[in-house]
Protein backbone atom coordinates (compact mmCIF):
# COMPACT_ATOMS: atom_id res chain seq x y z
CA UNK A 1 0.00 0.00 0.00
CA UNK A 2 2.64 2.31 0.86
CA UNK A 3 4.69 1.80 -1.94
CA UNK A 4 1.48 2.46 -4.38
CA UNK A 5 1.39 5.66 -2.27
CA UNK A 6 5.24 6.47 -3.12
CA UNK A 7 4.57 5.16 -6.74
CA UNK A 8 1.82 8.10 -7.31
CA UNK A 9 3.79 10.43 -5.53
CA UNK A 10 6.88 9.82 -7.55
CA UNK A 11 4.65 9.97 -10.47
CA UNK A 12 2.75 13.03 -9.91
CA UNK A 13 6.04 14.76 -8.97
CA UNK A 14 6.50 15.62 -13.16
CA UNK A 15 2.68 16.54 -13.60
CA UNK A 16 1.92 20.18 -13.78
CA UNK A 17 -0.58 21.08 -10.98
CA UNK A 18 -4.31 20.55 -11.79
CA UNK A 19 -6.96 22.47 -9.78
CA UNK A 20 -9.20 20.25 -7.93
CA UNK A 21 -11.80 23.38 -7.02
CA UNK A 22 -14.25 25.41 -9.55
CA UNK A 23 -12.35 28.84 -10.51
CA UNK A 24 -13.98 32.10 -9.48
CA UNK A 25 -16.41 34.53 -11.55
CA UNK A 26 -15.93 38.08 -12.37
CA UNK A 27 -18.55 40.27 -10.80
CA UNK A 28 -19.20 43.93 -10.31
CA UNK A 29 -21.01 45.66 -7.42
CA UNK A 30 -23.72 47.89 -8.90
CA UNK A 31 -24.88 48.94 -5.78
CA UNK A 32 -24.52 48.37 -2.01
CA UNK A 33 -26.87 48.89 0.84
CA UNK A 34 -24.52 49.18 3.95
CA UNK A 35 -27.34 49.61 6.86
CA UNK A 36 -28.81 46.55 5.44
CA UNK A 37 -25.60 44.36 4.36
CA UNK A 38 -26.78 43.72 0.61
CA UNK A 39 -24.83 44.19 -2.02
CA UNK A 40 -26.12 43.47 -5.94
CA UNK A 41 -23.66 42.16 -8.51
CA UNK A 42 -23.52 41.99 -11.92
CA UNK A 43 -22.24 39.61 -13.94
CA UNK A 44 -21.79 38.58 -17.72
CA UNK A 45 -22.54 34.95 -18.28
CA UNK A 46 -22.46 32.13 -20.80
CA UNK A 47 -25.70 30.85 -20.96
CA UNK A 48 -26.42 27.53 -23.32
CA UNK A 49 -28.86 28.25 -25.76
CA UNK A 50 -30.52 25.48 -28.53
CA UNK A 51 -30.00 27.16 -32.18
CA UNK A 52 -30.44 25.57 -35.48
CA UNK A 53 -27.20 24.97 -37.38
CA UNK A 54 -26.72 23.94 -41.06
CA UNK A 55 -24.38 21.28 -42.09
CA UNK A 56 -23.54 18.72 -44.60
CA UNK A 57 -24.24 15.13 -43.94
CA UNK A 58 -23.60 12.59 -46.98
CA UNK A 59 -23.47 15.49 -49.35
CA UNK A 60 -26.53 17.35 -48.09
CA UNK A 61 -27.15 20.33 -46.20
CA UNK A 62 -29.57 19.55 -43.43
CA UNK A 63 -30.54 21.80 -40.35
CA UNK A 64 -29.88 19.97 -36.99
CA UNK A 65 -30.16 21.78 -33.68
CA UNK A 66 -26.82 22.07 -31.51
CA UNK A 67 -25.84 24.20 -28.40
CA UNK A 68 -24.42 27.46 -28.38
CA UNK A 69 -23.00 29.97 -25.62
CA UNK A 70 -25.06 33.35 -25.51
CA UNK A 71 -23.97 36.05 -23.19
CA UNK A 72 -26.29 37.26 -20.19
CA UNK A 73 -26.15 40.17 -17.48
CA UNK A 74 -27.22 38.65 -14.23
CA UNK A 75 -27.95 40.19 -11.78
CA UNK A 76 -27.14 38.58 -7.75
CA UNK A 77 -27.95 39.77 -4.42
CA UNK A 78 -25.59 38.80 -1.85
CA UNK A 79 -25.83 39.54 2.41
CA UNK A 80 -22.50 40.67 3.73
CA UNK A 81 -24.46 39.70 7.46
CA UNK A 82 -25.14 36.00 5.91
CA UNK A 83 -22.92 35.06 2.95
CA UNK A 84 -18.89 34.21 3.72
CA UNK A 85 -16.74 36.62 2.03
CA UNK A 86 -12.79 35.15 1.77
CA UNK A 87 -9.26 36.94 0.83
CA UNK A 88 -6.93 35.65 -1.95
CA UNK A 89 -5.19 33.81 1.02
CA UNK A 90 -8.59 31.60 1.66
CA UNK A 91 -9.22 33.94 5.02
CA UNK A 92 -12.67 34.46 6.28
CA UNK A 93 -13.31 38.43 5.96
CA UNK A 94 -15.31 39.81 9.04
CA UNK A 95 -19.02 41.87 7.70
CA UNK A 96 -17.28 45.00 9.40
CA UNK A 97 -14.67 44.82 7.39
CA UNK A 98 -16.41 43.62 4.30
CA UNK A 99 -18.48 47.26 4.69
CA UNK A 100 -15.46 48.97 4.57
CA UNK A 101 -14.04 47.22 1.77
CA UNK A 102 -16.99 47.14 -0.86
CA UNK A 103 -17.43 49.42 -3.32
CA UNK A 104 -20.31 50.41 -5.90
CA UNK A 105 -18.20 49.55 -9.37
CA UNK A 106 -15.60 47.73 -7.20
CA UNK A 107 -14.70 44.11 -9.34
CA UNK A 108 -14.84 41.18 -6.95
CA UNK A 109 -15.01 37.71 -7.13
CA UNK A 110 -17.72 35.31 -6.47
CA UNK A 111 -17.87 31.39 -6.62
CA UNK A 112 -20.09 28.71 -4.96
CA UNK A 113 -17.03 27.34 -2.93
CA UNK A 114 -13.44 28.29 -1.59
CA UNK A 115 -11.61 28.79 -5.44
CA UNK A 116 -8.77 26.30 -5.60
CA UNK A 117 -5.65 28.38 -5.23
CA UNK A 118 -3.88 27.76 -8.43
CA UNK A 119 -6.15 30.04 -9.56
CA UNK A 120 -5.63 32.61 -6.99
CA UNK A 121 -1.90 32.45 -7.45
CA UNK A 122 -2.39 36.07 -10.05
CA UNK A 123 -5.27 37.79 -8.19
CA UNK A 124 -4.37 41.10 -6.58
CA UNK A 125 -4.28 40.52 -3.06
CA UNK A 126 -7.14 42.78 -2.01
CA UNK A 127 -9.93 41.18 -3.93
CA UNK A 128 -13.18 40.39 -2.17
CA UNK A 129 -14.28 36.86 -2.98
CA UNK A 130 -17.84 36.75 -2.26
CA UNK A 131 -19.27 32.90 -1.85
CA UNK A 132 -22.21 32.38 -2.83
CA UNK A 133 -24.86 29.82 -3.06
CA UNK A 134 -24.13 27.71 -6.37
CA UNK A 135 -26.22 29.85 -8.89
CA UNK A 136 -28.62 27.39 -10.82
CA UNK A 137 -27.57 26.74 -14.35
CA UNK A 138 -30.49 27.26 -16.65
CA UNK A 139 -30.40 24.53 -19.23
CA UNK A 140 -31.60 25.00 -22.79
CA UNK A 141 -34.85 23.80 -23.89
CA UNK A 142 -33.98 19.80 -25.44
CA UNK A 143 -36.05 17.89 -27.39
CA UNK A 144 -38.58 15.85 -25.08
CA UNK A 145 -36.83 13.37 -23.42
CA UNK A 146 -38.48 9.74 -24.59
CA UNK A 147 -40.05 6.84 -22.20
CA UNK B 1 -10.64 88.02 3.52
CA UNK B 2 -14.30 86.91 3.09
CA UNK B 3 -13.39 85.17 -0.26
CA UNK B 4 -10.86 83.45 1.93
CA UNK B 5 -12.87 82.48 4.43
CA UNK B 6 -14.83 80.72 1.99
CA UNK B 7 -12.79 79.15 -0.06
CA UNK B 8 -11.05 77.81 3.25
CA UNK B 9 -14.51 76.49 4.16
CA UNK B 10 -15.07 75.15 0.84
CA UNK B 11 -11.83 73.20 0.86
CA UNK B 12 -12.69 72.18 4.44
CA UNK B 13 -16.39 70.74 3.48
CA UNK B 14 -14.77 68.69 0.62
CA UNK B 15 -12.65 66.60 2.97
CA UNK B 16 -15.30 66.05 5.31
CA UNK B 17 -18.32 65.28 2.85
CA UNK B 18 -19.14 61.63 2.70
CA UNK B 19 -17.71 59.52 -0.56
CA UNK B 20 -20.65 59.17 -2.81
CA UNK B 21 -20.96 56.01 -4.91
CA UNK B 22 -21.22 56.52 -8.53
CA UNK B 23 -24.91 56.52 -9.91
CA UNK B 24 -23.92 53.99 -12.80
CA UNK B 25 -21.28 51.90 -12.14
CA UNK B 26 -19.54 51.51 -15.66
CA UNK B 27 -20.40 47.85 -16.25
CA UNK B 28 -18.12 45.09 -18.30
CA UNK B 29 -18.97 45.04 -22.13
CA UNK B 30 -18.01 41.93 -22.56
CA UNK B 31 -17.35 37.78 -21.63
CA UNK B 32 -15.19 37.35 -18.74
CA UNK B 33 -11.87 35.57 -19.16
CA UNK B 34 -11.49 32.38 -17.64
CA UNK B 35 -8.97 30.88 -15.81
CA UNK B 36 -6.96 28.77 -16.65
CA UNK B 37 -3.16 26.50 -16.19
CA UNK B 38 -0.88 25.37 -18.03
CA UNK B 39 0.06 21.91 -18.90
CA UNK B 40 2.69 22.00 -22.02
CA UNK B 41 4.90 24.27 -23.75
CA UNK B 42 6.02 23.29 -27.13
CA UNK B 43 8.77 26.17 -28.07
CA UNK B 44 8.94 24.80 -31.29
CA UNK B 45 5.73 25.41 -32.67
CA UNK B 46 4.83 27.90 -30.37
CA UNK B 47 2.02 26.27 -28.84
CA UNK B 48 0.87 26.10 -25.63
CA UNK B 49 -1.81 23.26 -23.66
CA UNK B 50 -3.89 24.59 -21.01
CA UNK B 51 -6.88 22.60 -19.23
CA UNK B 52 -10.48 23.95 -20.01
CA UNK B 53 -13.42 23.21 -17.89
CA UNK B 54 -16.31 22.89 -19.89
CA UNK B 55 -19.80 22.74 -19.23
CA UNK B 56 -21.58 19.51 -20.83
CA UNK B 57 -24.96 18.27 -21.01
CA UNK B 58 -25.40 14.80 -20.03
CA UNK B 59 -28.17 12.43 -20.45
CA UNK B 60 -28.93 10.79 -17.30
CA UNK B 61 -32.33 8.10 -16.45
CA UNK B 62 -34.63 9.02 -13.84
CA UNK B 63 -37.02 7.47 -12.03
CA UNK B 64 -40.67 9.17 -12.05
CA UNK B 65 -43.87 7.87 -10.99
CA UNK B 66 -46.78 8.52 -13.74
CA UNK B 67 -50.18 7.40 -12.80
CA UNK B 68 -48.90 5.52 -9.61
CA UNK B 69 -46.82 3.99 -11.66
CA UNK B 70 -43.12 4.12 -11.30
CA UNK B 71 -41.38 4.75 -14.77
CA UNK B 72 -37.68 5.30 -15.92
CA UNK B 73 -37.29 8.77 -18.17
CA UNK B 74 -34.34 10.25 -19.62
CA UNK B 75 -33.42 13.77 -18.21
CA UNK B 76 -30.48 16.14 -18.90
CA UNK B 77 -27.98 17.98 -16.59
CA UNK B 78 -25.45 20.09 -16.80
CA UNK B 79 -21.64 18.98 -15.68
CA UNK B 80 -18.29 20.37 -15.58
CA UNK B 81 -15.98 18.36 -17.55
CA UNK B 82 -12.34 19.03 -17.85
CA UNK B 83 -10.74 18.96 -21.31
CA UNK B 84 -6.72 19.41 -22.85
CA UNK B 85 -7.30 22.72 -25.28
CA UNK B 86 -4.26 24.63 -26.91
CA UNK B 87 -3.63 27.50 -28.69
CA UNK B 88 -0.74 28.18 -31.08
CA UNK B 89 0.88 32.13 -29.90
CA UNK B 90 1.62 32.90 -33.49
CA UNK B 91 -1.78 33.04 -35.00
CA UNK B 92 -3.82 34.09 -31.60
CA UNK B 93 -2.63 37.40 -29.46
CA UNK B 94 -1.50 37.67 -26.00
CA UNK B 95 -1.99 40.74 -23.62
CA UNK B 96 -0.69 41.80 -20.49
CA UNK B 97 -3.17 43.61 -17.86
CA UNK B 98 -2.27 46.86 -19.15
CA UNK B 99 -3.64 45.97 -22.81
CA UNK B 100 -0.85 45.35 -24.58
CA UNK B 101 -0.07 43.00 -26.91
CA UNK B 102 3.06 40.60 -26.00
CA UNK B 103 4.53 38.90 -28.56
CA UNK B 104 4.57 35.31 -28.89
CA UNK B 105 8.60 35.05 -28.32
CA UNK B 106 7.97 36.99 -25.16
CA UNK B 107 4.93 35.23 -23.75
CA UNK B 108 7.26 32.27 -24.38
CA UNK B 109 9.70 33.64 -22.34
CA UNK B 110 7.80 34.53 -19.83
CA UNK B 111 5.40 31.24 -19.50
CA UNK B 112 6.29 28.27 -17.78
CA UNK B 113 4.28 24.57 -17.29
CA UNK B 114 2.27 25.29 -13.92
CA UNK B 115 1.41 28.78 -14.59
CA UNK B 116 -1.94 30.10 -14.28
CA UNK B 117 -3.24 33.06 -17.27
CA UNK B 118 -6.25 33.81 -18.04
CA UNK B 119 -7.84 33.04 -21.87
CA UNK B 120 -10.63 35.02 -23.74
CA UNK B 121 -12.29 34.79 -27.13
CA UNK B 122 -12.03 38.63 -26.96
CA UNK B 123 -9.60 41.09 -25.69
CA UNK B 124 -10.80 41.59 -21.89
CA UNK B 125 -11.82 44.51 -20.49
CA UNK B 126 -10.25 46.35 -18.12
CA UNK B 127 -12.87 46.28 -15.39
CA UNK B 128 -12.39 42.51 -14.93
CA UNK B 129 -8.33 43.27 -15.14
CA UNK B 130 -8.53 45.24 -11.97
CA UNK B 131 -8.50 42.12 -9.95
CA UNK B 132 -5.65 40.94 -11.70
CA UNK B 133 -2.31 41.06 -10.48
CA UNK B 134 -0.15 42.68 -13.04
CA UNK B 135 2.54 40.67 -15.06
CA UNK B 136 -0.44 37.60 -15.84
CA UNK B 137 -0.46 37.38 -19.42
CA UNK B 138 -3.76 36.72 -20.96
CA UNK B 139 -4.50 34.27 -24.28
CA UNK B 140 -7.02 35.44 -26.46
CA UNK B 141 -8.13 33.07 -29.28
CA UNK B 142 -10.77 34.45 -32.05
CA UNK B 143 -11.67 30.92 -32.76
CA UNK B 144 -14.87 30.39 -31.25
CA UNK B 145 -15.86 26.90 -29.02
CA UNK B 146 -17.08 24.33 -30.95
CA UNK B 147 -20.86 24.15 -30.78
CA UNK B 148 -22.30 21.14 -28.80
CA UNK B 149 -24.10 18.62 -29.94
CA UNK B 150 -27.35 17.65 -28.30
CA UNK B 151 -27.11 14.92 -26.60
CA UNK B 152 -29.04 11.79 -27.82
CA UNK B 153 -31.41 9.87 -25.07
CA UNK B 154 -30.30 7.09 -23.77
CA UNK B 155 -30.93 4.07 -26.37
CA UNK B 156 -33.81 1.42 -24.99
CA UNK B 157 -32.82 -2.48 -24.28
CA UNK B 158 -34.65 -5.40 -25.44
CA UNK B 159 -37.32 -4.49 -22.78
CA UNK B 160 -38.11 -0.80 -24.41
CA UNK B 161 -36.06 0.49 -21.30
CA UNK B 162 -33.35 2.49 -20.65
CA UNK B 163 -29.73 1.30 -19.35
CA UNK B 164 -30.34 1.20 -15.12
CA UNK B 165 -28.05 4.47 -15.03
CA UNK B 166 -29.39 6.04 -12.10
CA UNK B 167 -28.56 9.72 -10.73
CA UNK B 168 -26.12 9.19 -7.82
Amino acid sequence: MTSQIAILVVLSLGQPPIPTRPQPQFAVVRSFDKALGQATLLQIQAVSEVVPEKAIVNGQEVTRNVIRQVLRTVETQFSVEKGTVLDTAGKKVSAAEVSKRLKVGATVLVASQQPDPLYLRIVQPETLILITSPMPVPLPKLPPPKV
Amino acid sequence: MANQTIALLALFSLGLAPERPPRNPPMPKGPQPEFVTIQAIDPAQKRIEYLHADAVIVPITVAVFENGRQVTKTAYRQEQRVSKRAIVLEKEAVYDTAGKKVSAQEALKRLKVGDTVLVATQPVDPLYLRVIRPGTLILVSSTPPPPIPIPAPFPKDKRGEPPPKRLP
